[in-house]
């Protein structure tokens, strides 16, 4: 038994090592600032805020954007996904990041990219949905400076 | 007997555990952070090899960075432009094109991109522009070193 214990905690202490061997960098960045988590989306999501307001400074901020969207039940129609922000120089700015998708069964769209906005103001995300078929979407928005 | 099957159980769990463990390091201050930033609110020319990390730390011998770029048209013009990321891999010396030939069409013309590499130890990450005919750009970069 005193062997058996002797090993758990060698593993135990095995496992902590892994965790702790990461210490590098004191930045606050990047860091999730919003998420969106929707299953069973049967319909067009209209400017859904994904942050209400960015902080008042500095002038110039920028963002990651990470959008999944899945077909979870299939049917005859599509969905797109775009992001509405203001950015720091062009103003307000929708793009779209996931283009239209056929809603096969499981088929699956996923995008990564990053984007400029003004202080004080609002990012919200939409989906334009088609015909018939239902949606799983996530979208994470994390702050780089 | 039965000791013996118990610590032979728990020897194949370690060593199937042991890759999870490697992955599920997240949380708290350490990698992932942005450890070098670019913010160019206007530039009309392209930007000969800049440092990015003046040198990676000297050891592990080969670590892992990502580099988010975002490059917009803010005033149009009749060129285009791309970025680039230079840096030493396990092969030696790469430039990387990491966003290509954007037009500058309009000042709805923007690009991002989040590409990922290994970086050998105490060498230069740097990033350049190749601009091309009139126009007006916006480019922000940072750099997250991931282990």
């Amino acid at each position: 038994m005193r062997l058996l214990a002797a090993l758990l905690l060698a593993l135990s202490l095995t496992g902590h090592a892994h965790g702790q061997a990461i210490g590098q960098s004191q930045s606050v960045f990047p860091a999730v600032v919003a998420n969106a988590n929707v299953t069973g989306s049967v319909a067009s999501i209209t400017n859904q805020t994904l942050l209400a307001s960015t902080p008042p400074s500095p002038p110039s901020q920028y963002y990651r954007l990470s959008v999944y969207m899945e077909c979870t039940t299939a049917g005859t129609g599509t969905n797109l996904l775009t992001l509405t922000r203001v950015d720091d120089i062009l103003g307000s700015l929708t793009a779209t990041y996931i283009p239209s998708l056929a809603c096969t069964a499981n088929n699956l769209d996923r995008n990564v990219r990053t984007i400029r906005v003004a202080p004080s103001s609002a990012i919200t995300f939409s989906t334009t949905y088609a015909a018939t078929g239902t949606w799983a979407i996530a979208v994470t928005l994390e702050r780089l400076y | 007997m039965l000791t013996r099957r118990i610590l032979a159980a728990l020897a194949l769990i370690a060593g199937l555990v042991a890759p999870v463990h490697a992955q599920a390091i997240g949380g708290g201050p350490g990698f992932g952070g942005v450890i070098a930033n670019v913010n160019i609110t206007s530039t009309s020319a392209s930007i000969p090899n800049t440092s990015l990390i003046n040198l990676t730390p000297a050891s592990p011998a080969m670590q892992q960075y990502t580099v988010s770029v975002y490059l917009g048209c803010t005033v149009p013009g009749t060129g285009n432009n791309q970025t680039q990321i230079q840096y030493t891999d396990d092969t030696g010396s790469q430039n990387a094109l990491v966003t290509a030939n954007q037009p500058c069409g309009s000042s709805a013309n923007f690009i991002s991109n989040v590409f990922t590499f290994r970086a050998a130890a105490s060498t230069a990450i740097q990033y350049s522009t190749t601009y091309v005919g009139t126009g007006t750009w916006a480019l922000s970069i940072t750099a997250e070193r991931m282990f």
